[in-house]
């Protein structure tokens, strides 16, 4: 059945690479909703990106020309790894690894791509980013070392969703964790530093221009999306809606994944119209907290629990 | 892949008919008799030939027994009068097992590389330095290492133990005009004396008068029936060597001699430093306790633990450094922790019959040492290639050299990827095998291995900032007359470059030589197989999703390449005026708001400096008055490093007298 199989994988990465503007217009039209004002349509996300890929880029550097490709080409291979609208995930040994590198990677890659460029904004972004990409990793080791604690496997196809494995309070302070950090590696309002529009001039995109800015914007959607559809994986319990016709595995998890997605957006809209932008020492400060408590979470598995 | 092992090995019969190990022994002595009557180029120009035709020997022949995972056994005659107990210099045995041969393609490799760049970079001192005396210590440092790794005696082990510290101090303070080089040479002679060998010497000698032999074999015996027998005395001998072994390899706390000698060094003796000579105590770790003595649990969960600490604290470190060798220099030291850490677990999973995990551990530490020496070494070249052409390692005022130096940015590039673990690049493949075997076996472990994930990210921002610093954003100084390196450097560059890659996608070297490894050690192999940069312990399932994720890395990348070239290339501006160099941020504050926040690290640094450097001194001198001669400068942290060296050494003696 592996042509079954395939099908379903470019479905899943077509879906993705679509999902992750559309939510984000449905962000933009929430946040609007709330602040009172009417907001640009659904799709415009969508139309924004594509205008974009049909632009030539201008004055660009090849560095961050093969950069922002490479960090592109990583995003797509994450959708093949964590199970978005179908569970294709192409499960091997301890991939649970391999997915928070490249996620790791997608965003050093764009820094490294955005200093290419020759605007002294871009560098500020782009330090800041990285600055942000420690202080969460520190957060996520401690997450991912309770569950290996816990469960002793790093696979993602064994430990999605959690509670076929059992559930334990560790586990539960490690996804609320987890479910914050989500948000927080969106780069979402409170803490768009390194993007900061009004402050440093889009930091790291402010050098980018047509398919390449686009590349770079669709990246960052991805990752927004890829991060979410991680957390919902671990507590979505896909095998209820796999049906079988006439022989073949129909995997209707999509439906239940896209409500839950939409319901996420709409949550992290109205969080986001809630916030103004954080200085890098307070979002700093609050990721510190956050490692500790994480931190707390990984004692509490090594003690059993 | 088959094919290309069968040529592989008929070359290396043929060699192997013309004795080609003491063939490289005898040109190296050869070049260490010539080159100290040469003063100019040709003194310097004749070591490197002959290191780049010995290394590449060596190369193959160290292919040849992990390949095979036969023993090559050889013996030179030495000082055929000089035969009194316990020193016999009389011959001197050479044995490449898969465990020595492992370390020797790692050396050769990266003094292949290192010899070919030093074509182009001795013209540096043309005419300001004696370069036949360069010659000579670069020969005999590649020697004295070949020859550490090789003997299976301890009196002749440490005599070459010494030799290699000996060069290499010599060539770290070769520019003698220099004070900072001076300076940092005999500090790390005195550390490397008084710390390491003092304690290997004490170590040694206790050892093989107890044991009464000085053959590896006959002191294994021993060791293990110790271990049985009296573990106390075992654990007394053991941390007396691994002392001096993480006194070598620069382990925290007694790393602070290495930032300052690496950097000091010519690049390619830089490269060979960092990349080979600090894993020769590796390689005697993994000697003594794997194979001279039976792994136990308390040295693996030891062991571990440094490792962390080493790599939490040189990588933490290294993020606030702005000199780019200085960066580089702690970074070797967080490296170093990683292959520790790997060590460690090895050991200790080992010991405790979790063999899976143990292997992959085991791989990890192979693997990583050579990944570490490749991107290390290439790290270093490139940090000279700049040097070559600017003769400045001050990240503030360096930039925009990408543009000048093409090939080099390219390079580094590569080589800053591959040490931040960002996959298809070999960082990547190690680290992950480091992280699997540390955080899955749920026992203490799994702490270290989640500092070490986060640490990676540390290295990451570090390298983002030495690789804009230097090639990308608008510098402070001149540049614009840069021109790229010659071409010997830039193929020694490109070489390294080429592995960085090949050995990320084919971990299979790695762990096959683990296997011939763990066969040879008489460790249990568990099946593990490998695809691409992922290794996976199941067989077979993973290879379809791995296909496919390999298309898609290679179709969506020239896909999303293929761009008209640009019409209009506007100058960027900001602020109403173009780019000036003091619009770019310095290298010191990229990341000082994180350094602001999370300050435990450098405040504990401080403390523990203090009170180990200057409190400890100050009462060393209030209660020692006659030793502290020596002492009144207690910004020197070598004084230390004697103290326990001397008071180790008394209360040796006194306990033999006792005893």
């Amino acid at each position: 059945m592996l042509w079954l199989r395939l099908t379903y994988i470019v479905l899943n990465v077509l879906v993705a690479l679509l999902l992750a503007p559309l939510l984000h217009g449905i962000e933009r039209k929430v946040k609007a909703k709330v602040q009172n004002r009417i907001g640009p349509p659904i799709l415009q996300t969508i139309y924004d990106l594509s205008k974009l890929y049909r632009r030539a880029p201008i004055g660009y550097s090849i560095a961050s020309w093969i950069l922002i490709s490479m960090s592109f080409s990583y995003a797509l291979i994450l959708t093949l790894l964590v199970p978005t609208a179908f569970n294709v995930s192409l499960g091997f040994t301890s991939d649970l690894v391999l997915v928070i590198y490249l996620l790791t990677s997608t965003s050093v890659l764009m820094a490294l791509a955005a200093i290419a460029g020759a605007s002294p904004y871009s560098g500020v972004g782009s330090s800041r980013e990285a600055s942000l990409v420690m202080a969460i990793e520190l957060v996520i080791a401690f997450i991912i070392g309770t569950l290996a604690v816990s469960y002793g496997v790093f696979t993602l196809p064994k430990l999605l969703p959690i509670w076929d494995l059992g559930f334990k309070p560790s586990v539960l302070g490690a996804l609320t964790l987890l479910a914050i950090l989500t948000y927080i590696e969106g780069l979402r309002l409170p803490f768009d530093i390194p993007e900061a529009e009004p402050e440093i001039a889009s930091g790291v995109y402010v050098d980018f221009s047509g398919r390449i800015l686009a590349a770079a914007l669709h990246t960052h959607l991805l990752r927004r999306l890829l991060v979410t559809s991680l957390f919902i994986d671990f507590l979505l319990p896909r095998e209820w809606f796999y049906f079988k016709l006439g022989g073949y595995l129909i995997d209707l998890s999509i439906v239940p994944y896209l409500i839950i997605m939409v319901l996420a957006s709409v949550i992290y809209a109205v969080t986001e119209a809630l916030f103004g932008r954080y200085r890098i020492d307070a979002a700093l400060k609050l990721l510190k907290a956050m490692a500790i408590m994480s931190l707390g979470v990984m004692v509490l598995a090594f003690a059993g629990y | 892949m088959i094919m290309l092992e069968g040529a592989l090995l008929k070359l290396i019969e043929f060699l192997e008919m013309n004795n080609p190990i003491t063939l490289s022994v005898i040109l190296l002595v050869a070049s260490l008799i010539v080159t100290p009557f040469i003063r100019g180029l040709i003194g310097a120009y004749i070591s490197l030939a002959v290191c780049l035709f010995t290394s590449s020997i060596l190369t193959l022949i160290s292919l040849k027994v992990l390949i095979t995972g036969s023993v090559v056994t050889l013996t030179i005659p030495l000082l055929p009068w000089a035969k009194y107990y316990p020193i016999d210099l009389s011959s001197v045995k050479l044995v490449i097992d898969p465990l020595t041969a492992y370390f020797t393609l790692l050396l050769s490799i990266i003094v292949f590389a290192s010899s070919l760049y030093g074509f182009g970079y001795v013209l540096r001192f043309r005419g300001k330095e004696h370069l036949g005396w360069y010659g000579f210590n670069y020969s005999l440092f590649f020697l004295a290492m070949f020859l550490t790794l090789s003997v299976r005696d301890f009196i002749l082990f440490i005599i070459f133990w010494e030799l290699m510290t000996l060069s290499s101090q010599f060539l770290v303070s070769y520019e003698k005009e220099k004070p900072r080089a001076v300076k940092a040479g005999i500090k790390y002679f005195c550390i490397s004396k008084f710390g390491a060998e003092y304690m290997l010497i004490i170590a040694i000698t206790l050892t093989t008068l107890l044991a009464m032999t000085t053959s590896f074999s006959g002191v294994g015996e021993f060791l293990k029936n110790l271990q049985i027998n009296d573990p106390t005395l075992y654990y007394l001998l053991t941390s007396f060597f691994m002392l001096g072994l993480l006194i070598k390899c620069a382990a925290v706390p007694f790393h602070n001699w290495l930032p300052e000698a690496h950097p000091e060094a010519p690049a390619n003796v830089s490269s060979l430093l960092s990349g080979t000579m600090i894993k020769v105590p590796i390689y005697m770790m993994l000697r003594l306790l794997l194979d001279l003595s039976n792994p136990t649990p308390a040295w693996g969960l030891a062991i571990a633990i440094i490792g962390c600490v080493t790599l939490f604290i040189g990588t933490m470190y290294a993020l606030i450094q702005v000199d780019s060798k200085v960066l580089l220099a702690y970074h070797s030291i967080g490296q170093i922790g990683y292959i520790l850490l790997a060590l460690g677990t090895s050991i200790y999973l080992y010991s405790l019959g979790n063999y899976l995990l143990a292997f992959i551990a085991l791989t990890a530490t192979l693997y990583h040492a050579i990944n570490h020496a490749v991107f290390k070494s290439l790290l270093f070249l490139t940090a000279g290639s700049v040097v070559f052409r600017l003769g400045t390692r001050d990240l503030n005022v360096l930039g925009g050299l990408g543009k000048y130096m093409p090939f080099t940015a390219v390079c580094a590039l590569i080589a800053a990827l591959s040490i931040s673990g960002v996959p298809p690049f070999n960082g990547f493949a190690s680290k992950w095998m480091i992280y699997f075997s540390t955080m899955t076996s749920s026992t203490i472990l799994s702490f270290l291995g989640a500092i070490a994930m986060f640490i990676s990210s540390v290295t990451t921002a570090s390298f983002i900032k030495y690789f804009t610093t230097l090639f990308t954003r608008e510098a402070k100084v001149d540049v614009s007359k840069v021109k790229e390196v010659p071409a010997p450097m830039a193929i020694a560059q490109g070489v390294l470059a080429i592995l960085c890659i090949l050995l990320g996608l084919y971990p299979m070297l790695a762990i096959k030589a683990s296997k011939s490894l763990a066969m040879y050690l008489g460790l249990s192999i568990p099946k593990v197989i490998s695809y691409g940069p992922i290794v996976v312990t199941v067989p077979g399932k993973a290879s379809i999703s791995l296909l496919l994720i390999a298309t898609l890395l290679v179709i969506t990348i020239p896909i999303v390449m293929a761009v008209t070239k640009p019409k209009i290339v506007p100058r960027p501006w900001v602020a109403g005026v173009g780019i000036r160099p003091q619009h770019s941020i310095p290298a010191s504050s990229y990341y000082r708001d994180f350094e602001l926040v999370y300050y435990e690290p450098y405040g504990l640094g401080r403390r523990l400096y203090s009170a180990l450097c200057v409190d400890f001194i100050n009462w060393l001198r209030r209660s020692l008055p006659k030793l502290s001669l020596g002492l009144e400068n207690p910004q020197n942290s070598l004084p230390i490093y004697i103290a326990i060296a001397l008071l180790t050494y008394l209360t040796i003696i006194a306990g033999l007298r006792w005893w």
